[in-house]
């Protein structure tokens, strides 16, 4: 029996996005996954898309990206892929209000709420070749095989360039 | 076609303006969500209420535009607050820190309660 997987192609355009959560919600949901944790993984790929087309391909709306999400040993799984520009996350800072005020107005907060929403975040820029997010939510735990396409994520990058 | 629907309602509060808002605001209808709250500012009412119970989802930019109409109310004397929004848009608003700004109510009733000084006058 084959594992639950979505494997979604966009192109860079925010029109496409209310789509796009509509698909992740219902592959999370019939993960059994909570509606909290259903709410946070649509929130955090919704940030971690809107991220690659403001910072990966800036007025572009024909950039490639990959959206996949699997089931891995009692976790959710979801990688967001693209091939444009890679960036360096800045940290927030919310410790004010004037900081919080600052970080959203800014549009800074995408990151963080990911980190919020999700039990692992990690992002990895590969120059010329493709940068993902790669974000990790446990759900109930339940013992499944691991397909052998996907690898554990790692930063380190021999293991990641595996993913290739 | 804009994702997001505000509707003007009737309040039983001077220099106070009640926006229902249903729908969602992600990146596709962020610019467009923030030129129109913007421009609810220039209505002349001081206090603004949002009420989100048909809200469906708000992301950080959205949610930043709402933070950015709040300091233009604070800073001329008026205020915003946020009213019964759905367990997907709390979450939202909690996670982002927006909560410790702008108070949040479950219901009008509740909020007009606690804000009986809304700008009275």
């Amino acid at each position: 029996m084959s594992l639950p997987e979505l494997f979604i192609k966009i192109p860079s355009s925010s029109k496409i996005l209310h789509k796009l959560r509509e698909q992740i919600r219902k592959f999370a949901a019939s993960l059994k996954l909570s509606n909290i944790q259903i709410d946070n993984v649509e929130l955090a790929v919704d940030e971690a898309v809107s991220n690659v087309i403001r910072h990966a391909y800036p007025r572009r709306s024909d950039g490639l990206i990959q959206v996949r999400a699997w089931q891995d040993l009692g976790k959710l799984v979801v990688a967001v892929r693209d091939y444009g520009k890679g960036y360096t996350p800045k940290p927030v800072n919310l410790a004010t209000i004037r900081k919080v005020r600052e970080e959203l107005s800014r549009g800074g907060m995408g990151r963080y709420l990911m980190k919020q929403c999700m039990d692992s975040v990690q992002y990895i820029s590969l120059p010329y070749q493709y940068n993902e997010t790669r974000m990790i939510i446990k759900i109930s735990p339940q013992v499944i095989n691991r397909p052998k396409e996907y690898p554990d994520f790692s930063p380190g990058l021999p293991e990641y360039s595996a993913l290739q | 076609m804009a994702e997001f629907r505000i509707v003007t309602r009737p309040i039983e509060k001077r220099n106070t303006i009640l926006l229902e808002i249903s729908g969602w605001v992600d990146l596709a209808s962020s610019l467009l969500w923030e030129k129109t709250m913007r421009g609810y500012t220039k209505t002349g009412e001081e206090c603004m209420v949002l009420d989100l119970k048909y809200m469906e989802y708000i992301n950080t930019r959205g949610l930043g535009s709402i933070l950015v109409v709040q300091k233009y109310l604070d800073d001329h004397g008026g205020s915003l607050i946020l009213v019964g929004p759905t367990e997907r848009v709390q979450q939202s608003i909690e996670i982002t820190g927006v909560s410790r700004v702008i108070p949040t109510y479950e219901t009008l009733e509740e909020a007009l309660q606690e804000n009986s000084d809304l700008k009275q006058r």
